[in-house]
């Protein structure tokens, strides 16, 4: 069993005891203590079930690399699946719960398909669900739905607080063990500013547990000093709990931190996503231990030597009383070690190496531990837990040589450069075959703005597996980074560090080297997707000879963990079925994040209020407190209607549409758009701008204009208005403004730059309100200062006026057909004017009215509208509005794109007006069905609905539409589609229903 | 609109009292900066700064326009006196005032806050005392002016307003200090 | 995410500040041009695996157009250039030419 041990924990704190719960159960531990060390602490090996095959699992690791102890942490707002054990911090009420299994943890009914493993082979996915097709839908996936995931899915909202910091240095270093602190020392010295980034809580990595001394010192001592000497520089910038997470191009990184993960509640974020932009990254992010791939390698008490010297070391956690260890490289003898100083069982060593090991396997010859060479184990025994293992020699094929009682097996199969962040923008890799391990290749490097590398790699992270190799390194490529960084690289940090003599590893892909299939089928690469030897093996023998479809085939390195353990292993397996080299097989491509990141860091502040910024008009609370039903317009809200209590969202179109066609009506137009254009050359600017003449608008009056793209579609519109000789304004449609500015500004300054033209986009400026309606010259009389008579102010006039003692520009123009004034006033006045005109029109009946009352009085006069009559492929001959384009001018944008034969045609579709025959609404975007059918054998078409409404006005269905030769076919019968129902007659009439003479507007 | 006022380890305080226009001239043409000197007091700054004179202040919004700020009592003179001196000139004027909303960052940790919500470098070296500075804060335009080393104006367009006010909120929220700079 | 210098602002912006805009140094077609040229004007790019002109504007910055010479698969950037201008000019060749010896875009070399 797993205990706490008396003694050892030196990173935690005993006079601190925290209480958690794990699946209802109360436990206690330490502050300091993993979640995988309290409950190691506590006897909890078993913590979860694979993926596939409900296996039990145990923890294996310590740190991010672990495949087995994933959880659900916490509750409601603050629950996590998937959170890892060995990575989570044990806090007081914490609360932890096991996944993916039924009923429970102990009794999974699921692992059912363990026995069924041989008829769930690599791809059975792929093989099975293919036949029949019909299956798919309502028998396989909603099956295979039921069982996908580990964790739950989270039920609540997310409580707590996340945000984004954009940081930027010169040398960013990610890792905290001794090589990125001796890297953070050199870059630093130069004077630049440095980032130093440790996923953990603790400094030092893993030379305090190895018993390192560098500088004469104890490794726990020279951190220490170190890290004083970092903190007391105001150009280092040092952060634990934070991961070095991505790197991406031109030396941007993301850095994950997190801050209350172990302190929920308190007030401060819970994690923060740092966006660090840096000239040089070193990433000094150390190794990962590999498994070793024997039959039984993944039953609970199966664990990686290192993480049991990390859990007695720095937990004081005994896994387990008996340990076996199993290795082909010296390192893991530290275990044995470790594990008989602090009075722990290790009945023998099993080294794979026939020579054995150096001076480390001297030492525990010493200490009196049995040491067997060329020795692997050929299946460990045990169900939910280990019970004993039987030994083989390494060269055979399993043949049982003795057995033997325990209940930890601490593997070692040698360590692999976390190369990770090397490999994201791009660094190659290097396999060396002496190390057998990646390396990164200093050649090919990622690289950066100036096409020179941008990332270099210290320490076990380059391939060096030794402390004097690894500080003797970090010293230079932290020095490089600065110098690189633009820092002074004249006096160069050096520190020394001592080591033992270690022999090199042999390396081990499959124990014993010649193991039997049944060995092989027991044999367990990914620990978490359930991927063993021999899926691998039939991945390559199905043809799946690359290690990128081998991958996806058999699911390998395709679970939360990426991979991190079973990635080498597996594809020195695939190379070998392949009879290749490892090199020339290759390896599968690491992504960011390096770790699973919270999906709420990555949104920042962005949830909730803040979750996308909304425009405002400066009437937006009154329309708000007045029941309006809004409508998302180019990022503002508009009154789509305001629907009084007790009517449907249509009733109160209908009302607000007869109001203003009998009485009066108010529209809050500000999200207009209004752009200033001045100059010498405005009136020639504007020429090419829109496709009618604006250079000849005469003072003090206004002129509708369209704006076509330089592919001649139609784009924009709006009225122009003169103000003085150099001196126009154009508006534009509400969600039209920022582009046609923007639009205006790149005409100007990539191609006419020599015209001397300004443009200001004023949009903002100016609050606007249609006063539209048979009373409208009335209120505006009432509220005084301006004289709005049809001789003072004729239809398409401006003046400069004030009303109510407002100052303002009136226009009088309509685009609802009625009289109508379009009133200009300063923003921050604009709920003032507002409420004067409410309150000034009450006597004539003034009703506010939204966009959808709108919409049905411009399509009740036939006035197209951007988006809806135009879809980016409808020129303005196409609407009916070949007058607006100018056949004067020598070129406006759009002009040649015009002249095309495909666009000065006659068999276009063209815009006229629809009415059905039974009076009911065409449904929108419905087609007109012409006899045969295309060579698609789809029915052919002859036109389409643009606009449809019903008419309050005519008490009707209208629409406008683009037919086929539609203005020749005035009182043709068409049948239009509806969805789910029998196609509608409708006939074509003018798109102008309602006063045609337009007499309403010039009153 | 009342201003707001919100207290974080940063204070955010929103400005009502200024007014703004919208200057497009060639700022290379010496004349032109004579002209704009005479009529305002204020030297045309170099890219990426503000002058301030008297209240009046003058930020480099691009090589041909300039942002002119002042107090609302000394508008209409600033217009007219700008309109008279540029009077010649091949010029827009266009105030804008009631397009854009200004807020008040203040406390020792402005950087920091800023740095939250805008993608740019406020270390005091890259990013001095008398620095302007155009660009976004999360997901709208914006405009970034350090007054004092304490003190920063904040420039955004009037119909975001409550949004960009809520992100300062937001990100100057006791707790959430990051300590770069201890 | 790339780092551009304005060369309007005379700073690095991050990309998320700055909107890309295709192609640079296209000629404008007008009325009285061919199919073909018209056509080739509005709609045939290039797309080169490695030496590029692009255009960029200064979004949230100043607003303004300015050209970039990169390397699509590389993404090193040779320099960033005002828009007024009707070819790269020499000092962004020079760096080119030291940097990838023998190139050649459009009838730019």
């Amino acid at each position: 069993m797993s205990t706490r041990l008396a003694n050892y924990g030196r990173l935690i704190n005993r006079a601190k005891a925290v209480n958690f719960t794990f699946n209802d159960k109360v436990l206690n531990g330490f502050e300091g203590d993993t979640l995988a060390a309290s409950l190691l602490a506590n006897d909890q090996m078993l913590i979860g079930r694979s993926f596939k095959y409900h296996r039990p699992r145990g923890v294996v690791a310590s740190g991010g690399e672990e495949p087995n102890a994933l959880i659900n942490l916490g509750v409601e707002g603050h629950f996590e699946p998937n959170a890892r054990a060995t990575t989570t911090e044990t806090f007081s009420g914490l609360t932890a719960a096991s996944q993916n299994h039924f009923p429970s943890l102990e009794f999974d009914i699921g692992a059912i398909n363990s026995k069924l493993a041989r008829f769930l082979p690599a791809g059975f996915y792929y093989k099975m669900f293919i036949h029949p097709r019909s299956f798919w839908k309502h028998i396989y996936e909603p099956i295979i739905r039921k069982s996908a995931g580990l964790g739950k899915a989270p039920k609540s909202r997310d409580a707590d607080k996340y945000e984004h910091y954009y940081h930027f240095c010169e040398v960013m270093i990610v890792g905290g063990g001794i090589a990125g602190l001796q890297a953070a020392k050199s870059a630093a010295a130069t004077g630049v500013r440095v980032l130093l980034v440790e996923q953990t809580p603790h400094w030092g990595g893993r030379a305090p547990v190895d018993g390192v001394m560098i500088d004469g010192m104890a490794a726990e001592d020279w951190v220490a000093q170190t890290l004083a000497e970092l903190a007391a520089r105001d150009n280092v910038v040092m952060r634990n709990r934070t991961q070095g997470s991505g790197v991406y191009d031109h030396g941007y990184a993301l850095a994950y931190e997190r801050i209350a993960d172990h302190t929920p509640g308190d007030g401060r974020p819970r994690h923060r996503l740092w966006r660090v932009r840096c000239k040089q990254i070193v990433t000094a992010t150390g190794g990962i231990e590999r498994p070793l791939s024997f039959a039984g390698n993944d039953i609970p008490g199966v664990m990686l030597a290192g993480a049991v010297r990390d859990y007695v070391l720095n937990y004081g956690v005994s896994p387990g009383d008996r340990t076996v260890v199993v290795t082909n490289n010296d390192d893991a003898y530290r275990t044995a070690l470790t594990l008989k100083q602090a009075g722990l069982e290790v009945p023998v060593i099993l080294d794979a190496r026939a020579e054995g090991g150096g001076d480390l396997m001297g030492e525990a010859i010493t200490a009196g531990i049995r040491v067997e060479l060329g020795r692997g184990i050929a299946q460990v025994l045990g169900g939910k837990r280990v019970t004993g293992l039987q030994i083989c020699s390494q060269a055979g094929e399993g043949a049982v040589l003795e057995e033997i009682g325990c209940d930890v097996v601490a593997m070692s199969g040698g360590w692999s450069p976390v190369v990770h962040l090397w490999s994201h923008c791009g660094g190659k890799l290097n396999w060396d075959a002496d190390q057998a391990m990646f390396r990164p290749d200093p050649n090919q490097p990622p690289l950066s703005a100036d096409g020179e590398g941008f990332v270099r790699v210290a320490g076990l992270a380059n391939g060096h597996l030794r402390s004097a190799a690894i500080i003797a390194d970090a010293s230079v490529q932290g020095a490089a980074a600065a110098k690189a960084a633009g820092g002074n690289t004249k006096r160069v940090v050096l520190a020394k560090a001592e080591d033992f003599e270690e022999r090199p590893l042999s390396p081990v892909w499959l124990m014993p080297q010649g193991a039997s299939y049944k060995l092989r089928s027991k044999a367990w690469l990914d620990f978490q997707n359930d991927v063993k030897v021999t899926d691998v093996q039939l991945a390559a023998q199905e043809g799946f000879e690359s290690v990128e479809h081998a991958k996806r085939y058999t699911t390998l390195g395709m679970a939360t963990d990426q991979g991190k353990l079973s990635n080498i292993n597996g594809l020195a397996v695939l190379s070998k079925s392949l009879n290749a080299e490892i090199p020339d097989v290759g390896t599968t491509t690491f992504r960011p994040p390096y770790t699973p990141i919270s999906m709420a860091s990555l949104a920042g502040e962005a949830r909730g209020e803040l979750f996308q910024p909304i425009r405002k008009t400066p009437m937006h609370d009154w329309h708000d407190s007045h029941f309006a039903e809004w409508e998302p317009v180019g990022g503002w809200r508009r009154t789509y209607a305001y629907v009084r209590p007790g009517e449907t969202v249509d009733q109160a179109v209908q009302r607000e549409v007869t109001n203003t066609r009998e009485k009066l009506g108010l529209l809050d137009a500000s999200t207009l758009g209004k752009i200033v254009v001045k100059g010498p050359d405005a009136g020639k600017f504007l020429d090419m701008m829109y496709t009618n003449m604006m250079s000849n608008l005469k003072l003090g009056r206004c002129r509708y204009g369209l704006m076509c793209s330089e592919n001649g579609f139609l784009s924009d519109d709006g009225v122009v208005a003169r103000i003085d000789d150099q001196t126009w304004l154009c508006h534009t449609t509400s969600g039209g403004a920022d582009r046609i500015h923007a639009q205006m500004e790149e005409w100007l300054q990539t191609e006419w730059w020599d015209w001397n033209v300004w443009v200001v986009n004023i949009t903002e400026q100016l609050a606007q309100v249609a006063v539209v309606g048979p009373n409208a010259r009335k209120v505006l009389e009432k509220l005084g200062g301006v004289n709005v008579s049809a001789d003072a102010l004729p239809f398409m006039a401006w003046a400069d006026e004030k009303l109510g003692g407002i100052s303002c520009r009136v226009y009088r123009i309509s685009f609802s057909g009625e009289l109508s004034y379009e009133i200009a006033i300063p923003a921050n006045r604009g709920l003032e004017f507002w409420e004067m005109l409410v309150e000034a029109g009450a006597e004539f009946d003034a009703m506010p009215y939204g966009t959808e009352c709108l919409h049905i009085m411009r399509a009740e006069k036939g006035f197209i509208m951007i988006g809806d009559e135009t879809d980016g492929t409808v020129i303005p001959q196409d609407l009916g509005l070949s007058w607006a384009v100018s056949k004067k001018k020598d070129d406006f944008l759009g002009k040649r794109a015009q002249q095309r034969s495909f666009m000065d045609n006659d068999n276009r579709w063209q815009l006229v007006g629809l009415e059905t025959l039974d009076g009911s609404v065409l449904e929108d975007g419905a087609y007109a069905i012409a006899s045969g059918k295309n060579a698609n054998g789809q029915t052919n078409t002859e036109g389409r609905v643009t606009s449809t409404y019903y008419s309050p006005t005519l008490r009707k269905g209208i629409a406008m539409g683009l037919v086929f030769h539609g203005p020749e076919r005035m009182g043709d019968i068409l049948s239009f589609t509806r969805i789910g129902a029998a196609p509608v007659k409708a006939k074509i009439v003018s798109p102008v229903f309602y006063d045609p003479e337009g007499k309403k507007p010039n009153v | 609109m009342s201003d707001r006022e919100f207290q974080g380890y940063v204070n955010v305080t929103q400005d009502t009292g200024q007014t703004m226009f919208t200057l497009r001239a060639t700022l290379s043409s010496t004349k032109i900066k004579a002209a704009i000197k005479l009529a305002t007091g204020v030297a045309v700054p170099k890219r990426g700064s503000c002058h301030v004179v008297g209240g009046c202040a003058l930020a480099w919004m691009s090589p041909d326009e300039l942002l002119v700020m002042a107090p609302i009592a000394q508008a209409e003179k600033l217009r007219v006196s700008l309109d008279v001196a540029l009077s010649e000139e091949h010029v827009l004027l266009e105030d804008v005032s009631d397009a854009r909303a200004k807020f008040i960052l203040s406390g020792t940790n402005v950087r920091e806050v800023l740095a939250k919500l805008a993608p740019m470098d406020t270390h005091p070296e890259k990013f001095p005392v008398g620095s302007f500075n155009r660009t976004r804060f999360a997901q709208v335009a914006g405009a970034v002016f350090l007054e004092q080393d304490d003190l920063v104006s904040v420039i955004c367009f009037r119909s975001v307003q409550d949004y960009v006010y809520a992100l300062f909120c937001d990100a100057a929220t006791h707790g959430s200090e990051v300590l770069v700079r201890e | 995410m790339l780092i551009l210098n304005c060369p309007y602002c005379g700073c690095d912006k991050d990309e998320t500040e700055l909107a890309a805009g295709g192609e640079a140094h296209l000629k404008r077609f007008g009325p009285g041009s061919s199919d073909q040229d018209f056509e080739e004007y509005l709609f045939e790019r290039t797309n080169p695996k490695g030496l590029h002109f692009e255009r960029w504007r200064c979004a949230f910055g100043c607003g303004k157009w300015f050209h970039a010479a990169r390397c699509t698969a590389t993404l090193e950037v040779f320099g960033t250039y005002k828009a007024q201008t009707l070819e790269p000019p020499k000092v962004i060749k020079d760096v080119i030419t030291t940097k990838r010896p023998g190139w050649s875009w459009r009838n730019f070399s």
